[in-house]
Parts: structure tokens; C-alpha cells; sequence
């Protein structure tokens, strides 16, 4: 799989689903200092290092549930370091249909003035 | 700590930070060379630093930094308040230096000692990969020599790993030229485990390459009685330490080791022990079972059930039982069990597939949340995402000590490889971590 085949949710698609109390766990994957500083709301911090060691990575990643939408967000112009991690999670054996990158990222989410938090 | 500190030096806050004197030569070296390609003022502190009472911290505090001879508080508020020197505003990374394609020539015995003095090898004799051998080598891929495998970049540096390379160690290590596409598809996972822990791994192949080139799945597959098993592990070895640039001291700094990184339990699964419903570990991360795969696992620990099942205790309830002692980062556990426990299980005890399995262990093992929380590898990979919301961790964080929580929340982490010759009904519990494997027949 390329990184422009990974699955993509549209900003507005996944305020939707927070708005309908869906089930969806969001994973920021920018450095911490970004995360603290600003983040999506309810988001989680895992760092995509892309020096850092990948089979570590993975047992943080392994913290993340099963059965529930997962959507990771980076800010990168395509989107390539969240849809990096998000096949990653394919390798470790998670279901295609619950992994998404979202597309355009966190600029996309603040252009559109949804809501953030910081740490 | 140094990318941290970098993070804060790049946006203009001074930093102070503090380290053991074991590391020092790898943070001002290695970690400022390849790493932060910024120069950060380090206070040594003496060793330990770990598992000693706060009183010897504050004697630490009040003492001198045993590398400096300086005050530690002293050197703390230094770094923090004296202008940069002219050394430490280099900054960037600079080029990648390597060796030299080609070794003067020697005699077999000095270039064994060269060898040994670069830390080149496993410290067992290898063969020397003389352009002859390496050149045979080649010839069992259809890739160009010159073709890079894998840039590597842990622990820093960008070391490009080529066809070449991996062939050479494929030499050292002692392996026939049809080996070598496992010796690759293993290239592009390295290095092996790194970490002040000690963390190693498994190598697990499935498919027909098992049988083409005789690896062993049955008798003694975990133990020294196969040659590509015994040299395939080895491989990855010399792989790690030579193109992964691992060198104890300098960039490894695992603090016991693990004696598994001499192989790296390389073995075979029992495919044709598998019982009916039961798919090979390639299979299930959705390779077909035409596919050669192999899979790199990452974990620490293996616990042997020493003796035969009991058939008055299933063996799924000791295996539980012992995976009671795991710590369950990642919720990764992995079985290793002979054919006839695989067979038991399915029989008797109703584990129509893997799967099935894998759920009733996680649903099944429970251990007091303090001993989730008391390993430090689990509080530094979850107590922070815990914090941050991400349930069951949010949930575990503020419930009393005692109690019982099931640890292995993600099954799909817990995973059973069928390995043994069915001369006793014998299992190991591991919490080595799977993930898809690679695809063996892609450097072919």
C-alpha cells in the first residue's frame, strides 16, 4: 500500500462524528510540543519519529483499541506521516475499515476553526 | 531527553540537561554527530541514579559532576546562563562516513583480530567475506548488489544497508547464497532490538522456503541442531552490529544484555503441525501460505512450562497463569507451543483457530493494576496516554492498587506459533510482539 491509499476522513466528516458521540479515537502524531501547545480535542499524542525506533512505536501504538475508528492526523501538506502510522497500525494487524488518516490534518481542522485544546 | 532539549534550544529556552556518566561519550559523540546536530550542555551525574533512595540524589546534587570535577548546581546554572562558545554554535549533521569497501589484504588470523578489534562480529569465528564469497553470495538474488535495502537510521545516522552488504554478512554468518532472500527480507527489519533494557528478538519463517533451503520446525528447532536457523539468526546479528552501527558503550547500551541476540531464536513454524482451523502466522496478517514470509518479533522474555500438560489443568490456564508474569507492554504475549499442545487445545479444550485462543487469554489473564503499573516500560509507554484520556488506561491510572485488571487488552497482540517435533507437550510463554512479517519471495 502507498501512502495516498490509505484510507482518508474528511475534517468535516469527523467533527460529525464527534458531534453524534460516535466512537472515535484521534491520534496526534506531531511532536509533543505541538500537541501541548494545540491539538484536536480529545486527541492523544504519539509521536511519528521517523528516526526513532519503529518497533517501539509499534508497542505504543498496541496501547490503542481494536474496535474503534481510529484517526490520525499529522501537519504535513499530504498528510504523509499520519498515513504512515496509520498503515503501520494495518501491519500490526488492525482492521483497514477502523484505521483513517485525516485528510489535510491538523491546518485543515484549524482553518476551519474546530475545535482544539491545549496540555 | 536530547530531542526534548533540542525541541526547547531551537526555540530560543536554554536547557540543562542531566545524565548518567555511562552515557556521556554517546550524548556529546554520537547523539550530537548524528541525533541533535546541536551541542547541549550535559551535567554528568554518578551512576546510580535508578532504583537509589532521593537521600543519594540530594548527595548527588551537592557533589561535583564526576566528569567536569565541577559543582553539579554550578554546572546546571552555567548551562543555563553562559553564552554559547564558538564550538557549540556548529550546529547541523554532517555526512555520513563509512569503511572502505575493500580491506587491505591479510592474513586469515590478522583479519580475523581486525574484525574482532571494529566489533564487526559476534565474537564466535566468521568467515571472511573475501569478493570471491561475496560474489557467490550474490548469485542467490536476482537484485543488484548496489540496491538499497533499508537507510538506516537508528540509533542517528542515515547508513544506507545494500544487497551487498547484507551478502557479506550473509558470508560472515556462515550462509548458502539460498538464504540469502531471507538474509534480506531480515535487512530490511534491522537493527536488532536496541535499548538500556533487554530487548531482543524472534525470527519466525513460514512458508515454502522453510522446506526449500531445510530450515528445522520440529525436533530442537528452538536450539543449536540446524544450519539455517543456527546462521539466519546469526545474520541478523552481524546485520545489526555492522550496518546498524551497534557497538556496546558507544550506541548499545542494554545494561544485562540478552543472550538471545546471538540468534535471535530463529526457527520455523510447524505448518504441517498445525491443527485444522489453525492458519500459519503469515497467514493471519494476511499473507497466502504460498508466501515465504518472515517475521521479526520484539520482546524480552521467554517462560518455559518445563514440564509435560497436566491434563487436569488445561494448559490455556498455565499458560495464563504464566503469562501473569509478562508485562504486557503492548498486550504482547506469543505461544510457542509444540504441535500435540496445539493439538490439545484445538481437541480438547475447543480452540477451533488462533483467534480464538488469543480472546479467552485476554479476556482470561488478570493481574493487579500496581503490577501493570509497577514496570517502567508500561508507565513510560501508557501512563502518559492514560493521562491523556486514552481508555483503559485513563481508568486504570485511578483505580485502587489491588485491583484485578486484564492487562492483554488487545488480542490481536496475543498471538500462538505451532514450533517443536512432538516429543513432549511442551510450550513456551514469550511476550515477544508480532506484526506483519516481510515478504521473502520479493528478493528472491
Amino acid at each position: 500500500m502507498e501512502i495516498n491509499e490509505v484510507p482518508r476522513i474528511k475534517c468535516e466528516e469527523l467533527r460529525q462524528l464527534i458531534d453524534n458521540g460516535e466512537s472515535v479515537v484521534i491520534i496526534d502524531t506531531r511532536k509533543s510540543s505541538g500537541y501541548n501547545a494545540e491539538h484536536i480535542k480529545g486527541a492523544v499524542n504519539i509521536y511519528f519519529n521517523p528516526s526513532g525506533y519503529q518497533m517501539e512505536r509499534e508497542m505504543m501504538l498496541s496501547a490503542l483499541p481494536l474496535d474503534t475508528l481510529l484517526v490520525f492526523y499529522c501537519d504535513c501538506i499530504d498528510d504523509s506521516e499520519s498515513a504512515l502510522m496509520a498503515m503501520e497500525m494495518m501491519n500490526l494487524g488492525y482492521d483497514t475499515n477502523n484505521i483513517r488518516a485525516l485528510n489535510g490534518g491538523f491546518l485543515r481542522w484549524r482553518e476551519l476553526d474546530y475545535p482544539t485544546e491545549s496540555v | 531527553m536530547s530531542r526534548h532539549a533540542k525541541i526547547l534550544e531551537q526555540i530560543g529556552i536554554p536547557t540543562a540537561p542531566c545524565t548518567g556518566e555511562n552515557v556521556i561519550e554517546y550524548l556529546e559523540g554520537w547523539d550530537r554527530r548524528y541525533n541533535s546536530g546541536i551541542a547541549l550542555r550535559y551535567t554528568v551525574f554518578p551512576l546510580p541514579v535508578a532504583g537509589v533512595s532521593r537521600a543519594v540524589h540530594e548527595v548527588y546534587l551537592k557533589g561535583n559532576d564526576p566528569v567536569t570535577g565541577k559543582p553539579i548546581m554550578q554546572e546546571i546554572i552555567d548551562a543555563l546562563t553562559k553564552p554559547t562558545t564558538s564550538d557549540e554554535q556548529i550546529t547541523g549533521l554532517p555526512e555520513e562516513s563509512s569503511e572502505p569497501r575493500l580491506l587491505a589484504p591479510d592474513t586469515e588470523e590478522n583479519l580475523q583480530e581486525l574484525f574482532k578489534a571494529k566489533d564487526w562480529t559476534d565474537y564466535l569465528p566468521v568467515v571472511l567475506p573475501t569478493e570471491v564469497r561475496v560474489a557467490a553470495m550474490l548469485k542467490g538474488t536476482s537484485h543488484k548488489p548496489e540496491e538499497v535495502v533499508k537507510t538506516m537510521t537508528w540509533p542517528g545516522g542515515g547508513r544506507q544497508l545494500t544487497v551487498e552488504k547484507a551478502a557479506v554478512c550473509a558470508v560472515m554468518a556462515g550462509a548458502r547464497p539460498q538464504y540469502l532472500p531471507v538474509i534480506l527480507a531480515l535487512a530490511t527489519m534491522a537493527p536488532f532490538g536496541n535499548s538500556t533494557t533487554s530487548m531482543a528478538n524472534m525470527l519466525i519463517v513460514n512458508g515454502p522456503i522453510r522446506k526449500e533451503i531445510g530450515m528445522n520446525s520440529g525436533t530442537g528447532a528452538m536450539s543449536p541442531y540446524n544450519e539455517p536457523n543456527a546462521v539466519i539468526g546469526r545474520a541478523f546479528t552481524l546485520l545489526s552490529k555492522t550496518a546498524g552501527n551497534l557497538h556496546a558503550g558507544l550506541t548499545n547500551f542494554s545494561s544485562l544484555g540478552n543472550n538471545l541476540q546471538y540468534n535471535n531464536c530463529c526457527f520455523a513454524e510447524n505448518e504441517e503441525g498445525l491443527p485444522e482451523g489453525w492458519n500459519p502466522l503469515s497467514v493471519q496478517f494476511g499473507y497466502t501460505k504460498e508466501d515465504s514470509v518472515i517475521t521479526v518479533a520484539l520482546g524480552w522474555t521467554y517462560i518455559s512450562c518445563v514440564g509435560e500438560v497436566e491434563t487436569e489443568y488445561p494448559p490455556q490456564m498455565l499458560i495464563s497463569d504464566y503469562m501473569k508474569s509478562l508485562s504486557a507492554v503492548g498486550s504482547a504475549a506469543l505461544l510457542c507451543a509444540d504441535p500435540l499442545v496445539a493439538g490439545m487445545l484445538h481437541d480438547h479444550e475447543g480452540f477451533t483457530s488462533k483467534e480464538m485462543l488469543s480472546q479467552w487469554l485476554s479476556k482470561n489473564t488478570k493481574v493487579p493494576v500496581q503490577t501493570f503499573w509497577g514496570n517502567g516500560l508500561t508507565t513510560s509507554f501508557y501512563s502518559n496516554l492514560g493521562i491523556q484520556g486514552l481508555e483503559p488506561y485513563a481508568t486504570w491510572k485511578k483505580l485502587p492498587p489491588d485491583s484485578l485488571i486484564e492487562p492483554f487488552t488487545n488480542p490481536k497482540a496475543i498471538n500462538a506459533v505451532v514450533v517443536g517435533g512432538q516429543t513432549n507437550t511442551i510450550w513456551f510463554i514469550t511476550d515477544f510482539r508480532i506484526g506483519k512479517g516481510v515478504l521473502i519471495d520479493a528478493w528472491r
